[in-house]
This record gives structure tokens, sequence and C-alpha cells, in this order.
């Protein structure tokens, strides 16, 4: 306070006289690679609006469309609300039991995965290129692989569910280890641990937390999942939903979307109370 | 009391750093060497390599009558049982009871799924942990998470996780670095207390020359990666010991006009 910011020295400014290439451009030109890529990327934007044919006056006639539907849904028929909140049950539970077993498998599948843990180098490539072909199938694939499998039903969904739980929560899990300070690791290694209880004594404390908030975030992909798989003839909800669309009958079909809507949101409330306690809270 | 000898160990690390050179020394069963050196002088390095998670570039490390370079993982596994470290991070599981880190300590000459939680452990170590625990006077914390203790308590545990362990040689790395004076003095008299009547053989880095002519038998001066002073306590002059301290270049204007 008692000393007035001194007034601006002219140096600067004589600096810039002499030196005019400091004052960055307003434009710079864009690589070779960059402008390419941006010429390729709007060809398939455009190419991609006009094979779609979503003019405005489709729009416009899609509101009368949907004018009809919701006209034909409300008031929702409940007759066959015992069986539908039934199968809902066992879409949850489909997704429940997934989770699950993805995320049991996905622990040893992560220590192989993670290089500060993989015995050898090779398995550390091979189970990451597992992990990594598990994501890219997508569920509803994996849904129609082991409809082949296993028959249509839930345990199709279930083995589906576990494949894709095991590509998200094996790529995180993995992801997680690596993470981790060295100096417990370290510690146990020295005291002369073995390897299986380096890692339950001293990675696994450090993870878990992160782990379960993983699964917990997986169970409410695999709840949506589970929903969809339906469709294609993997169990729960999903079935009633496109038979009740296929026979027209929107007022049965908005009481499933109904109760999907609010089983999907009560996983999703208690999902993310239970993350952010974990996340938030020291205790496990 | 487990006999060690260091022979012409060299440290190259993979970016071409020279941490050791040419490192020659043994130390006596019951001693306690303190290794003094500035950052970087190589300290560090050596305590790795003695415990083998460094790989020495050349040299051979002694170890009762079992080179470490040749030993097979499960005799490393076995070597390193006996050789206890405390670290200046104290390096304990944080999401831990205190317990449960003790217990910890006994997951080298333990086999076996049981030892790895409290609640599955045998009875009489169950017994031995509240022991190690009460020898370092903490056994009223044991229950808590370690990352709700004080540094100096977090380095007490430590010593008790050592304690459990029951090793014949002590390796201690910078122990009160992390410490408010008082409390580094408090380790330090708690660490020796236990080495005597234990009659460990300790070697243990220190950045304080105070601390290590007060503790040392011997100490071991390292600058650079050599050993520049290998003697009893009482035959070394502070003068020599601060040297250790000087950068190269202060030292090389002090010693060019005379």
């Amino acid at each position: 306070m008692n000393h007035p910011r001194p007034p601006l020295r002219s140096r600067p400014q004589s600096e810039l006289k002499s030196f005019p290439h400091l004052v960055p451009p307003r434009w710079r030109k864009p690589s070779p690679l960059i402008f390419v890529g941006l010429i390729v990327g709007a060809a398939f934007f455009f190419h991609g609006l006009w094979i779609s044919e979503l003019t405005p006056l489709r729009i416009w006639q899609g509101f009368s469309r949907l004018w009809n539907f919701l006209d034909k849904a409300i008031p929702p028929d409940p007759s066959r609300l015992g069986s539908v909140i039934q199968a809902t049950l066992e879409t949850f539970e489909m997704a429940l039991v997934g989770t699950v077993f993805g995320a049991v498998l996905s622990l040893p599948l992560a220590i192989f995965a993670a290089k500060n843990t993989t015995p050898h180098r090779f398995i550390f490539t091979l189970t990451r290129s597992f992990v990594t072909l598990l994501r890219v199938i997508p569920d509803l694939i994996w849904g129609l692989i082991f409809i082949i499998v296993v028959g249509l039903g839930p345990a199709a969904g279930i083995m589906a569910l576990t494949a894709d739980t095991m590509g998200f929560c094996g790529k995180f899990f993995a992801e997680r280890i690596e993470e981790i300070e060295p100096g417990p690791v370290e510690a146990l290694r020295a005291i002369g641990a073995s390897e299986p209880s380096i890692i339950v004594g001293a990675i696994f404390p450090a993870t878990l937390p992160s782990f379960v908030a993983s699964t917990l975030f997986a169970l409410e992909s695999s709840v949506r999942s589970a929903v969809v798989l339906g469709l294609v003839g993997a169990g729960g909800i999903g079935v009633e939903l496109s038979t009740s669309m296929q026979l027209l009958r929107y007022d049965e079909a908005f009481m499933v979307i109904i109760v999907i809507f609010i089983v999907v949101l009560v996983v999703e409330q208690v999902s993310s109370f239970i993350r952010r306690t974990i996340i938030g809270g020291k205790n496990l | 009391m487990l006999s060690l000898a260091v022979d012409h160990l060299s440290k190259i690390y993979a970016n071409g750093t020279v941490a050791l050179k040419d490192v020659s020394f043994s130390a006596q069963p019951g001693e306690a060497i303190v290794l003094l050196g500035s950052n970087g002088s190589g300290k560090s390095t050596l305590l790795r390599c003695l415990v083998g998670l460094e790989t020495p570039s050349s040299g051979t490390i002694y170890m009762g009558d079992a080179a470490i370079a040749t030993a097979t993982p499960h005799q490393l596994r076995t070597l390193r049982r006996q050789v206890g470290i405390v670290f200046q991070r104290f390096n304990l599981v944080s999401s831990l009871s205190a317990f449960h880190n003790v217990l910890q300590g006994s997951l080298g000459r333990s086999k076996g799924p049981q030892y790895w939680f409290p609640a599955t452990a045998p009875q009489y170590e169950r017994d031995r942990v509240m022991q190690c625990l009460a020898r370092v006077n903490l056994a009223h914390v044991a229950q808590q998470r370690v990352d709700t203790l004080s540094g100096g308590q977090q380095q007490r545990v430590a010593i008790a996780r050592m304690l459990m362990q029951d090793p014949s040689l002590l390796l201690v790395d910078e122990p009160v670095a992390s410490l408010d004076p008082k409390s580094g003095r408090e380790a330090m008299d708690l660490l020796w207390d236990i080495v005597r009547e234990r009659q460990l053989t300790v070697i243990c880095t220190l950045h304080q020359l105070e601390l290590a002519k007060d503790y040392a038998d011997r100490i071991i001066g390292l600058r650079e990666g050599e050993i520049q002073i290998d003697a009893p306590t009482h035959q070394i002059t502070d003068h020599e010991l601060s040297w250790l301290y000087e950068s190269s270049q202060t030292t090389a204007s002090i010693e060019t006009p005379v």
C-alpha cells in the first residue's frame, strides 16, 4: 500500500520494436496432416447427414407420429405389471451376476495385465490383447454369440455381461495397479514376502476403493446393457418390450419403459451414492 | 547376527550415472555402522543393492556365506527374511491398521494365506504383533489405520514391523529425515535400544553428523560413489566429516590456493 506501483518502463516497448517477430500471429497455417484430417472428418460428417435424409420436413412429420404413439401409450396399461416387474428384476439380477463374475475374473486378469505385477512381458501382451478384444466386441454381439453357445435365456445374457465387464474392469483395474506407490510393495518384498502375499498385502489394500468404484460403474452400464440384450433374446425385460412394440400395444410398452426407467434410475443413484462414500470417506 | 561383506561393488545406471564405484567393506556381527554422504553420494543405492532391490553392475555382496548376485529367487527370499529394513518414508500400507502392517512383518517366514489377514492369523502370531507394538509403545493404536498416525508413530510402526520380521541384519535408510528433530531422536533411541538388546548388525544412512557421532560404532563416508572415510567413530574429526558434504567445486576452490 505504501509503495505505489512504478509506472511501466519503456523497455518492453523498445524490445517489441526491435523484435517484431515476438508478436504471435493471428493465424497459423495448419499442418498438412491436420488439414487432411479435417477434410476427411468433414466428408464423413456430411455424407452421413446426406444418407440419413435427416431433413427438417422429416423431423416435423416425426412429431405427429410421436404424438400418435403417445396418444396410444397414455394411459399406460398396468394389466401385466406383475410379469413386467418380474422380468425387470430378472434383468437387474442378470446385470448383478454378470458384473460380479466379470469383476472377480478381472482381478487375476488385471494382475497379469499390469506392467508392475505381470510375471512376464509375453503374458502382459497376451492379457492386454485379450482385455482389448473383450472390449472392442460390443455387448450385443457377445449376447448373440452366447445365445448360440448356451441357447436363449438369461444364461446367455449373464455371460455377455461378464465378458463386457471384464473388458472394462480388466483395463481399469490394471491401470490402477500400475499407479500404486512402489514403497509398500518394496517393503514387503524386502521382508521376503511371496508375490501372492505382496499382491494381497500391499497392492489390493491400495487399489480396493478404486476397484469397487469401477465395479459399481460397470454395474450401472450392465443394467442398461441387460435391457437391450433382452431384445435379442438373452433374457430379461427386453423381450417383453419388443413383443409389445411389434404387436403395436404401445400402452403396454409404455408401462415397460416406465418400469425400466425407475430401475435404471434407482441403480444409478444407489451406486453413485456408494461410490461417493467410498472415494470421499477413508473407511472401506 | 549375520556377517556382511561387500566386495568391489559398482553400480552404473542405464542412463550412465555412476552411483557406486568400487565399494568394499565388511561388517562385523553386532557392529553399528553409519553411512554418511550428501544426496547422490550413493548411500541409498548401496542399501538397495544390499537387499537385492537393485542389481549391482559388478562386484559381489556376501551375507553369511551366500553371495547375493548368484542367489536363486528362493535363496534371495530366504536371505531377505534375515535382513530388516527401516525406510525413510516408512513404506507402510496406508489403508491398513497398525496391527495389520506389523503382522505383515511375518510374511517372509510364514507360508500360506492365513497370514494375509489379521482375522485368520494364528493366535501366537497375533500375540507377537501386540508384543512388538507394545515394545514401541503403540499398543493403544493397534486398530487405527496407519495414515491417521503421526510421522513419528508411523516410523515406530515400521520399527515394530521390523521386530516382527525378527532379522539378524538391519538396514536403515535415513530413519529421521521425514521426522522433526525431537521425534527423530526418539526414533533413533528406540531403534538403537532394539539393536543393542538383540545384538543386530546395523547399517544406517544418515544426514546429520551429530546423530552419526552419537550412535555409530564406525562411520563410512561416501562421496560421489566412493568410500572416502572408513574408521571407528572416535578416530574421525569433525573436519573430515564436514568435508563429505562440501560440493566438489567448493573443495576445489579451497584446495587450489593451498
